[in-house]
């Protein structure tokens, strides 16, 4: 089977400038990394006759500093997974999330950059990110930074032009990490299938048990990753109970937009998603030190 | 185009076109161990070793491969002497139709080798990508268990 039928050229750039370079002078060209979006079910319609591959341009690591962590974007979902530093990091919520990315044969190929460019719903990796409130670097005709939270504009769509691509993605250290707890959790036919619905939530204490800040994002309950601001609203300045919570999600159909698709229906997906983000905030709350 | 490679710890050249997916040039090359499944990544009959690691043929441009070092399950017995991860399946009744068989030995071989004392949870992991339609998935898993703890032994 021929992936793309009209593909002409395939560029190896070795540098992310090149790559710019490349997919500006070439049209009908596209960015590939791991490829198991594209080939799968990336082109839908679209006309390419250039592959830009930027999995030999020195985007693959990942560092840590005081203040930041930061991913290469063409890092692999098993590197993200097995590396040490995401063991600890945030109660271990982006090792989890990679392992429950589906297989082990996808997760050594799926890079980040390409789980953020697809812009998909379920992407198991966007919410974690909102919840860490990571930052996502962007080359093209100069170097961009955007807040991930606002990345996405629908399904498949981010606010990056076509020749720009993903090069890191950073996340803040939380300054009071002993009294911030994270959590990410995904519900779906099997532990690792495709989610149902995934979300992630990152909360901080004070030393009274009271939440000084909180952030949630759930995913595939809207045309992308949400961050549920009216539910971190609710929560701040609380020591949390169980009634609490489930106060403070109560209108969670305000904030998301449910559709059917072969994995559930709309209104499945509607009640999964209140559960979903009181287990996520009550995980992240204990994590953090608050007793409930 | 001419693609480099070192499968089965032979250096080859294949002639591919550039749109190419992995499965067909090494099914194409006589390495028809590699099986076509669902061709959409979520079976793991395509599965095959590259650089270390279990990958899709499927969904893999063959390009990608240059300077590559791939195994299949050609590449898994010696001198027509079965592995004992192969040995281990044919004894413990991890194969009925065979057909999964080869993409469930490279998940195997990819994790031994990366990690010769797995866990139960480890080689649970390790094939969830390779769907049975047979067998089921007790008698593959303990027969990774099993070679694991052979292998120990041999050594
Ligand atoms: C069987 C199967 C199961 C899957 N299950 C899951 C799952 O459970 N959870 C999940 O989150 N995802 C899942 N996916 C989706 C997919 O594997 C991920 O989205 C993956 O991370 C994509 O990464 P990639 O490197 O393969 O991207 P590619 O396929 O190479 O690219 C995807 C898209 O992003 C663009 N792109 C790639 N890199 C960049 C970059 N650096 N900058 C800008 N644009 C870029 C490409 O042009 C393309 O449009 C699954 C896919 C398959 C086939
Ligand atoms: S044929 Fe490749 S994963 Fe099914
Ligand atoms: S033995 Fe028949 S599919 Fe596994």
């Amino acid at each position: 089977m021929q992936y793309i039928r009209d593909l002409k050229k395939y560029y190896w750039p070795k540098a992310p400038q090149d790559a710019v370079r490349m997919l500006m002078q070439e049209p009908y060209a596209e960015v590939i990394a791991g490829g198991t979006e594209l080939l799968v079910s990336g082109l839908k319609g679209r006309e390419v006759n250039n592959l830009v591959d930027i999995t030999r341009a020195g985007l693959s690591y990942v560092k840590k500093d005081k203040k930041f962590i930061k991913i290469g974007a063409t890092t692999t979902i098993s590197e993200i997974q097995n590396a040490p530093l995401f063991k600890d990091f945030a109660n271990g919520v982006l090792s989890t999330a990679a392992q429950r990315f589906v297989s082990v044969q996808i997760r050594n190929v799926a890079t980040i950059g390409g789980n953020l460019g697809a812009a998909m719903p379920s992407s198991d990796l966007a919410p974690v990110l909102m919840a860490l409130d990571a930052k996502i670097h962007v080359c093209g005709k100069e170097i961009k930074e955007f807040a991930i939270n606002g990345f996405y504009l629908s399904k498949r769509k981010t606010v990056m032009a076509p020749y720009e691509i993903i090069t890191e993605i950073e996340i803040p250290v939380p300054a009071d990490m002993d009294r911030t707890g994270c959590a990410f959790q995904k519900i779906g036919r099997t532990e690792t299938d495709i989610a149902i619905v995934n979300g992630a939530a990152a909360i901080t204490i004070d030393d009274a048990g009271e939440v000084k800040s909180a952030r949630l994002a759930l995913g595939s309950v809207a045309q992308n990753t949400i961050r549920c601001l009216e539910i971190e609203n609710g929560l701040l300045g609380k020591k949390l109970t169980k009634k609490a919570i489930e106060a403070a999600c109560e209108n969670i159909a305000k904030a998301i937009d449910p559709k059917t698709d072969v994995r559930a229906s709309a209104k499945y997906r509607g009640t999964v998603a209140k559960v979903l983000a009181a287990r996520l905030i009550e995980e992240a709350y204990v994590k953090a030190g608050g007793k409930i | 185009m001419k693609l480099n490679l070192k499968i089965n710890s032979e250096t080859k050249v294949f002639d591919i076109d550039i749109r190419d997916t992995l499965i067909d040039v090494l099914r194409a090359n006589g390495y028809t161990s590699v099986k076509h499944g669902c061709e959409t990544g979520e079976c793991g009959a395509c599965t095959v070793i590259i650089n270390g690691t279990a990958v899709n043929s499927c969904i893999y441009p063959a390009i990608k491969c240059e300077d590559a070092e791939l195994i299949t399950c050609e590449g898994l017995e010696k001198d027509g002497k079965l592995s004992i991860l192969q040995e281990k399946f044919v004894e413990m009744g991890a194969i009925q139709c065979g057909y999964c068989t080869p993409g469930m030995l490279l998940s195997a071989h990819a994790l031994l080798m990366r990690n010769p004392n797995p866990q139960l949870e480890d080689v649970k992991d390790a094939l969830s990508g390779n769907y049975c339609r047979c067998t089921g998935y007790v008698k593959p898993v303990d027969a990774v268990m099993a070679a694991a703890k052979a292998m120990k032994g041999a050594k």
